[in-house]
């Protein structure tokens, strides 16, 4: 009802022709539905040509402090893309403070954690044998990586490539920080005929546009089979040569390096001022109103996408029936499809008449932010709680547990794990949701992130500057929660052994 | 006196941060044409030894000689030795005789002459027939002779098996053993196998060494 339903509400009112083919009929329009595309497939080359060597160094050799840089990778995918188009401009030199050269970097800096995770999981399995193989068969290591890595990756290569595409060509907030008024994409356009000029009509059929050119991007990529290479993670390769091992060591610390180093110099601008040294951006009362607001209002939505998305996650993976399956999977993906500021506009529109007039209700925002991330919430758990053998449950079973008693002292362990990272995301996710936040908030309960926005759109150094330190609480909180589960996770995996 | 075919000598082998070494001063001749089997219990170090000679690991210590030739420091694809994998490990993506022409394609055969070679191998670990059969489909037993044929394409100087037969039923092991040795000798390729089966090594080896006997006594 709140994916969906909101989805129908803002196809149908676009099935004013007219609007639609404004798009195309108007040269603006055009142009910024080029410039959104564009900007989306070089972000996307960029984000391969760094991400596919560290994944490969990261999940396939083993060196001194591997797993923390690992983690350290990942820490722009959980941080708000408002943060990071922010955290770019404040180091892009002056003339490149916006434009599509910032704007693409933001987006490669944003999405490299995704292909690291999902080539990277895939080239884990990849047993060493096939290339050693073909090696003794005389292939060199180029023909090797030609002949029999690539082929064995190039699912996941182009599955990962069709999320960053699709990611790139809908971020909302590092759009709006980076892209300036000269470029705007399709998702700052919605928003600006949906708040701004009120044209609701014009804004529907935006978002048509962008669910059809995301739609047929994830149709081309999308590839069901994969060659089954091995169900567990192999062992990452120690390096033979010391050389050998300390250059991995230097590379994949030069990239965690880079992943902190926006999060540092934002930090370093909040507590500088042309007079110097200052923590007054900090202290502003609003700051952490709004904080709190955002607290509640994130710890209520994972609630929420943990209960939708469990509930879905466990009907897809208790399922026996295939169909049935594709289907949740589908509908839980919608929020992926559907961008965050469309999802809000969907929401604006389906929920404002009575019975379900909702506007400027508390409940709307954590709602619309556990619809966001509810893909994610499936998408962790799911696979989780399908490799729980169903030997283990038939063993229980036969040893007298009732089937309440079978999944909590079965399932339960085994997925606390996965329900911690899943809710990490959710919270994280909330915390930062930035494009439908925009649409939905009401006085009363703005936000961080909508306070950024707003100190964003004003002039001024201060104001400027305590929208860096609301960042920088924002990019701090979520690196926590993020570190949180990562530090809890063995305690946990501890308390789940069975 | 001629020297010896393969000529190990003195082989120590140790994974980068471990102190004990998988094996110390190792030594072993293999004449021409010739099938050894090294016996030894399983975690002994033969696997070690196999992938120290055709240059996965690098020796810490010792020498490899191939026709008289110094490999110890050659990389892998220029060694030209042939090895078998415990698991067979044949490329997911490719067919059958796709798989075994890898070896050709890498040293530039014509096409005509890969699929002469691929009949050839297929005939001579009886698969004639299985060229575009897809590698998941094969049984345990159907996988390890393509991955014989897949070593024996490109007429490499020296095979080294490693425990290919593991993990097939007793019946078909002594069956694909009798088949592999009538396929080694038929190839007149040297050989070299590592098997904790006495009776395995003993059907398809010309002579039986054990794995401890190789060792400098200490």
């Amino acid at each position: 009802m709140f994916v969906l339903w909101p989805t129908l509400v803002v196809l149908s009112k676009s099935i004013d022709r007219a609007s639609l083919f404004h798009v195309l009929s108007n040269s603006q329009l055009r142009q910024m539905l080029w410039f959104t595309t564009w900007q989306a497939v070089l972000s996307t080359i960029g984000t391969l040509a760094i991400g596919l060597p560290a994944a490969l160094v990261l999940s396939r050799y083993s060196f001194k402090s591997r797993q923390m840089i690992r983690a350290l990778t990942f820490v722009p995918f959980v941080l708000p893309t408002i943060v990071v188009g922010i955290a770019f401009a404040s180091l892009a030199p002056t003339h490149y403070k916006s434009g599509p050269l910032p704007l693409i970097f933001a987006h490669i800096y944003l999405n490299i954690a995704v292909v690291v995770r999902i080539v990277g999981n895939r080239w884990e399995k990849l047993p060493t044998a096939f290339n050693e193989s073909a090696s003794l068969l005389g292939a060199r290591p180029f023909t090797n990586f030609r002949t029999i890595t690539f082929p064995l990756l190039r699912n996941s290569i182009i599955g990962a490539s069709g999320i960053v595409f699709v990611f790139c060509f809908s971020t909302y907030g590092a759009a709006r920080v980076l892209a300036g008024p000269r470029f705007p994409t399709i998702e700052t356009e919605i928003y600006r005929y949906a708040f701004y000029i009120g044209n609701m009509p014009q804004a529907s059929a935006l978002v048509v546009w962008q669910l059809l050119v995301i739609l047929l991007v994830l149709a081309l990529t999308y590839r069901q089979k994969n060659i089954f290479l091995s169900q567990r993670t192999l062992t990452p390769l120690s390096c033979e040569r010391r050389n050998k091992r300390l250059a991995y060591f230097v590379c994949s610390s030069l990239v965690a390096l880079v992943t902190l180093l926006p999060i540092v110099i934002l930090f370093f601008s909040s507590v500088h001022s042309t007079q110097g040294f200052t923590l007054s951006h900090w202290q502003a009362g609003e700051l952490w109103t709004s904080f709190l607001t955002s607290l509640s209002i994130a710890l209520v939505s994972t609630l929420l996408a943990l209960f939708f998305g469990c509930s879905s996650a466990f009907a897809i993976a208790y399922s026996t029936q295939v169909k049935y399956q594709r289907m949740m999977q589908s509908l839980t993906s919608l929020p992926i499809v559907i961008s965050a500021v469309a999802l809000g506009l969907g929401y604006l529109l389906a929920f404002r008449s009575s019975p379900m007039n909702w506007r400027g209700s508390f409940w709307l925002l954590p709602i619309a932010h556990s619809a966001v991330a509810l893909p994610f919430v499936v998408r962790i758990i799911t696979p989780a709680a399908q490799e729980i053998q169903p030997e283990l449950r038939e063993n229980a079973l036969l040893l007298g547990a009732n089937p309440w008693k079978v999944w909590t002292s079965i399932d339960l362990p085994c997925l606390l794990r996965p329900i911690a990272v899943a809710a990490s995301f959710a919270f994280s996710i909330s915390l930062g949701e930035f494009g439908a936040s925009s649409l939905l908030t009401r006085n009363g309960h703005q936000t961080l992130s909508m306070r950024i926005g707003q100190l964003l759109s004003r002039p001024g150094e201060l104001l400027q500057k305590q929208a860096i330190a609301s960042s920088c609480l924002l990019a701090f909180s979520c690196i926590a929660i993020a570190l949180t589960v990562e530090y809890a996770m063995p305690l946990i995996r501890h308390k789940g052994k069975l | 006196m001629t020297s010896p075919f393969l000529e190990i000598s003195q082989l120590s082998f140790r994974v980068p941060g471990n102190v004990l070494p998988i094996f110390d001063q190792l030594s072993l001749d293999v004449a021409e044409r010739e099938i050894v089997a090294i016996l030894g219990p399983s975690g002994s170090g033969k696997s070690s030894l196999l992938r120290t000679v055709c240059g996965l690991h690098s020796p810490s210590n010792g020498s490899i000689t191939l026709r008289g030739t110094d490999i110890t420091n050659s990389a892998p694809h220029q060694r030209n030795i042939g090895m078998v994998f415990q698991g067979t490990f044949l490329f997911p993506h490719l067919t059958v005789g796709e798989n075994i022409a890898y070896g050709l394609k890498m040293k530039q055969f014509s096409k005509e002459s890969q699929k002469q070679r691929v009949d050839e191998m297929l005939n001579l670990v009886h698969l004639a027939n299985f060229a575009d059969r897809d590698v998941s489909h094969l049984s345990g037993g159907e996988a390890a002779r393509v991955a014989i044929a897949r070593a024996l394409a490109p007429s490499p100087q020296i095979l080294l098996l490693d425990e290919p037969l593991t993990g097939l039923d007793e019946h078909l092991r002594v069956d694909l053993a009798k088949d592999l040795r009538e396929a080694l000798t038929a190839s007149h390729i040297t050989s070299i196998l590592v098997t904790h089966d006495r009776n395995e090594a003993a059907i398809i080896a010309d002579r039986i060494v054990r794995f401890a006997d190789l060792l400098l006594p200490t």
